[in-house]
């Protein structure tokens, strides 16, 4: 069955053509649209992921930033349908390539994860079988989606593992991931996500548990396969340095919820929620060049997702909180100037919010 | 007030041990983790570690706080010999010199509660009575910025930042001299990181304490420290004040590790990945000699003249 084509994406639904050269913004691989998926506990039904929304474009590269327990990572697995028990999905679609994620049948989700969307998980060194050869967890992938024979797939994997950077490819193919340190266990995981030519890479937090000069390797690694292959990413990460490095566009968590959205650019360097402008104020504080006193910081903590403050979740922790804040539960809408891009998820910001009939 | 002299570390790897490291690692019977350190930390000073991880920080730290015994040279505390100490009077020194660890949730004890965590060095080194103890304790919690309500609680009802107070609190209930903090921030967030930062400095002043501060990342140090010791493979490649690393890095290795770390701007991410692209890769060979003074407190391992160029042999 597998033998057709292996070249050909598998067409699941109509035949997906070379990316359009026509146009300025070009389509959009990946459509999230109001997911929420939720975690059955004692507690109740705890919203990890609630009414979250955003598009990633061929080519171009998603930020997902926010701080721990802040709904990133459940994001990028109910992306893959990889959420277990007593998680489930519960509402909203994926849409890949215009198709729902979402409506496939399990067999047919099985084709997508690794050949269509690929995953680098967070810890390099759990994310591989420690009693299996790393050659032979490479191209598991390659036989099962390519229909390659053994042979033909650990030779391309030597390879995929020689471009990655590592030295002696060859022998880190028999070798057991406890032989490997960190970085070459990340890189043989970036190898494997990409042995199948996905078009999407979804990407947890891939630097996290290196040290800096590893880290940076990594990234000009990911920074390469974006500008020569074209790659498209989801890179989800709580480390603003790391999203500055390689987003396009930037989506900030807070509490399960995407409470900013734009481009790269604009979030940065013109940050609209309170949230965002002082999680950028006590980055920019550690990493600046000056020497100061006190770093500025964000007080307190991210809530707990049984105990969610009433109205903007945001608003124990807001120095501009109000009255309303604790009251109305704002919703995303888009603000700044007409075609600026620039979601926020702010009562504050009423005042500088795009009317709808602006379109 | 603390000085080590030519320190050495080495563990000999056991057959089973060479066998495991297998095609990857050369073959070699020896890792030397620490492999001839010397430094001084004046009375109050921040002092920080950096490098990346497998250079031997760690290891070094432990050594100070005689978790492991070095294969070699000479610890001073206090003007005393702290290597030939044993016994009672090394449980003595002991109080004084305390530890935070990297890693919050396997740093404290889940079966106590944090008033028992926080008291436990007190009553080890028999301090104070029942009721003087739980005094102490309290005000800790208070100057850690946690609240009463924790007293009874247990490390997995707290958040990572919250747990890392605690390992504070634990850390200077004795009142120690020195506080040696091995990567206390590297695995909190980000915002967390900042607040821990801010508390370390706060209680640094108050406790007039002298603190071994390690870390892997460099842009936190310059917040905290004042002399900065970058290691590379068992060595210090580079030691001066904080300033001066920063400003003017003279060995490769501590400049890779400037460069390499992630700025929160893209405009500045930009411009470094071309540049990292037009440089040539660096040879894995680093000039890890004595160290040598260039300029007035400023050391660097051998082989680097200084910025005008000449001898640079790397």
């Amino acid at each position: 069955m597998s033998s057709v084509n292996i070249r050909k994406p598998l067409s699941f639904k109509t035949a997906q053509t070379e990316p359009r050269l026509s146009g300025s913004g070009g389509e959009f691989l990946l459509q999230v649209r109001h997911l929420r998926t939720i975690f059955q506990t004692e507690q109740g039904s705890l919203p990890a992921v609630d009414d979250v929304s955003f598009n990633v474009r061929r080519g171009e590269t998603l930020g997902v930033v926010g701080e721990s327990g802040c709904g990133k990572s459940v994001t990028g697995l109910s992306i893959l349908r990889l959420v277990g028990p007593p998680g489930k999905i519960v509402q909203g679609e994926v849409l890949f390539q215009e198709t729902n994620l979402r409506e496939l049948s399990r067999s047919e989700m099985r084709k997508v994860r690794g050949r269509q969307i690929a995953m680098i998980f967070q810890e390099p060194m759990s994310a591989l079988d420690p009693l299996m050869k790393i050659g032979v967890q490479m191209i598991e992938g390659m036989q099962e989606h390519l229909g390659y024979v053994r042979k033909s797939a650990w030779k391309q994997g030597v390879e995929l593992l020689q471009r990655m950077g590592l030295p002696q490819a060859a022998a880190c193919m028999n070798a057991y991931p406890h032989q490997l340190s960190g970085g070459m266990c990340q890189r043989v995981l970036i190898a494997m996500a990409l042995a199948c030519q996905p078009q999407l890479l979804i990407a947890d937090e891939p630097a996290t548990a290196l040290d800096v000069r590893t880290q940076a390797r990594i990234l000009d690694l990911l920074r390469e396969l974006k500008s020569e292959q074209s790659l498209t990413m989801l890179m989800i990460s709580h480390d603003f340095g790391v999203i500055a490095d390689v987003a396009d566009w930037v989506a900030v968590m807070y509490a399960g919820q995407v409470v900013e959205y734009g481009p790269a650019e604009q979030i940065f360097y013109r940050p609209s929620h309170p949230y965002t402008q002082r999680l950028l104020a006590s980055v920019a504080g550690i990493y600046s060049h000056v020497k100061q006193e006190y770093l500025p910081v964000v007080e307190g903590t991210v809530p707990d997702m049984g105990e969610l403050p009433s109205g903007c979740r945001f608003h124990p922790r807001c120095p501009e909180a109000e009255a309303d804040c604790r009251k109305i539960h704002p919703e995303l809408f888009q603000i700044g100037e007409e075609g600026a891009s620039h979601w926020v998820r702010c009562l504050k910001r009423e005042n500088v919010r795009v009317k709808p009939h602006a379109e | 007030m603390l000085e080590i002299k030519k320190l050495y570390k080495h563990f000999v790897l056991s057959r089973t041990g060479q066998r495991g490291l297998g095609p990857i690692a050369e073959n070699r019977e020896m890792i030397r983790a620490v492999d001839g350190v010397s430094f001084t930390i004046d009375q109050g000073e921040s002092f920080a570690l950096v490098g990346e991880s497998g250079c031997g920080k760690t290891t070094l730290a432990r050594c100070v706080l005689r978790l492991l015994e070095p294969t070699a040279g000479q610890i001073f505390f206090m003007g005393k010999d702290f290597l030939a100490l044993s016994g009672a009077e090394l449980r003595r020194q002991r109080k004084r010199i305390q530890a935070v660890f990297q890693d919050p949730y396997g740093s404290l004890n889940p079966r106590m509660s944090i008033g028992k965590i926080v008291e436990e060095p007190l009553v080890i080194h028999h301090l104070g009575t029942h009721r003087e103890r739980k005094e102490q304790v309290g005000e800790l919690l208070h100057m850690v910025g946690l609240d009463d309500k924790q007293l009874n609680r247990y490390p997995e009802e707290l958040s990572g930042g919250q747990r890392q107070r605690v390992a504070l609190a634990r850390a200077l209930v004795t009142r120690p001299d020195l506080l040696v903090a091995d990567e206390p921030v590297s695995s909190l967030d980000i915002s967390i990181q900042a607040q821990i930062v801010n508390l370390l400095q706060t209680l640094e002043r108050e406790f007039q304490l002298t603190l071994l501060f390690i870390s892997h990342g460099l842009p936190i140090v310059r917040h905290l420290c004042d002399r900065v010791a970058v290691m590379c493979q068992g060595r210090i490649v580079e030691l001066t004040k904080t300033r001066e690393i920063f400003e003017n890095p003279l060995h490769p290795y501590t400049r890779e590790l400037l460069e390499g770390v992630p700025e929160p701007d893209p405009r500045i991410q930009r411009r470094e990945a071309g540049q990292r692209k037009q440089r040539p890769p660096r040879a894995g060979s680093q000039s890890l000699g004595e160290l040598e003074e260039v300029a007035k407190d400023h050391w660097v391992a051998g082989g680097i003249r200084g910025p005008w160029g000449f001898n640079l042999n790397f």
